[in-house]
């Protein structure tokens, strides 16, 4: 497919990368002369140089052929504006172009939702997800919901720091009273099959089975500790 | 807009977002016709030039701040009849619009936009778009 990338800074440059390589046709709209000499030395012959807002350019980077624009500058009213224009050349001709903007300033949120934009990626939230799960260890993460088994789920749970270094035995803790584990794997890639007398170490995934209303019991058992008895 | 014009003016607020060249006289003229003229401009400099007793008598409001936020827009009064959007470039008037649309619903809202695809987005969306290029070309055509 053609994509139409709106800003030549790490997110459209990375996003070209990645769309080029799985085989699709792209081209970059940036108004800095530089960045797009960067992107035609580095990433090959894509650069346009103009606005996203201005139509001229759209069509030099080929909007009538597109099947999706992604949007990623820093200044949201370009972002908002080509995916505007985008979507207003879409209902004329009746054929749709996915857009796809980035949002910097959360408070736009609202006026890039009521705009009709397929898909809008809040920067700092993202961003801040990131930070969270980061920080979330310990940690438990949800998988896969079981198809067909609507209230469970495989989970992993990362055992947090606090067991010490010599880590604890799964029958010392109430884990196993709550969820059905059915795998370990330890920091350095080994699996082993989980049972009362296994230890883990910090680090270590427990994968499990469970359902929604118990995970919350979990995470407040590796959050809040002591880790003597619980884990 | 025509219909609803006259049943909508209770109103005697304004308020005009960039106070460039095409500010200064508008905001004068409008003041003249018995507005109250709040103006929100990022440069406090470009205050300088304005009417100083029209500002003393409160006529005439100036305010710093960026009309591209959402917070700097809720410090206008609540009640604009009218909102005229006149920073130098369109995509930001165009995004000023949209932002002001959402925050005043009641409001007219005027965009100076010189693109017409804009043009259209804005007047989708019930936003007053006009061009001073073709306004004056549409006038030497008319004299013509």
């Amino acid at each position: 497919m053609h994509v139409v990338i709106i800003g030549g800074g790490t997110i459209g440059i990375s996003i070209a990368e990645w769309l080029l390589a799985a085989g699709n046709e792209v081209a970059i709209i940036d108004n800095d002369s530089k960045k797009c000499k960067y992107i035609d030395n580095n990433i090959g012959m894509v650069s346009v140089l103009g606005d996203g807002t201005n139509w001229d350019s759209l069509i030099n980077a080929g909007i009538t052929r597109c099947d999706t624009i992604i949007a990623t500058t820093k200044h949201d009213q370009i972002n908002l504006i080509a995916c505007q224009l985008a979507i207003d050349y879409s209902k004329e001709l009746n054929n749709s172009i996915t857009t796809v903007s980035v949002v910097n300033q959360s408070d736009k949120l609202e006026l890039f939702n009521l705009s009709g934009i397929n898909t809008i990626i809040n920067v700092n939230e993202t961003i801040l997800k990131g930070l969270m799960e980061s920080f979330s260890i310990p940690g438990l993460q949800h998988l896969m919901p079981i198809p067909e088994q609507t209230d469970k789920s495989i989970i992993s749970i990362r055992v947090p720091r606090e067991v010490g270094l010599h880590g604890v035995r799964l029958g010392d803790t109430n884990l196993l009273n709550h969820i059905e584990a059915y795998l370990i794997v330890t920091t350095d890639g080994s699996t082993l099959q989980p049972n009362e007398q296994s230890i883990v170490k910090p680090g270590d995934q427990i994968l499990a089975v469970t359902t929604a209303d118990i995970e919350d019991q979990i995470r407040e058992m590796l959050v809040s500790g002591p880790y003597e008895n619980q884990i | 807009m025509t219909g609803n014009d006259k049943n909508i003016e209770v109103s005697r607020d304004v308020a005009i977002i960039g106070y460039g060249e095409a500010g200064y006289e508008l905001a004068n003229s409008i003041n003249n016709m018995g507005f109250t003229v709040t103006i929100l401009d990022l440069n406090p400099e470009s205050f300088e030039k304005l009417p100083d007793t029209n500002v003393k008598n409160g006529s005439i409001v100036p305010i710093t701040g960026d009309g591209m936020s959402l917070n700097d827009l809720s410090n206008l009064p609540k009640d604009l009849s009218t909102i005229i959007v006149i920073t130098g470039n369109d995509a930001t008037n165009l995004f000023i619009g949209q932002l002001a649309k959402q925050l005043f619903r009641a409001s007219k809202i005027i965009c100076k936009i010189n693109n017409e695809k804009l043009r259209l987005i804005g007047n989708n969306q019930n936003i007053m778009a006009y061009s001073p290029i073709t306004l004056f070309n549409e006038k030497i055509l008319s004299i013509i």
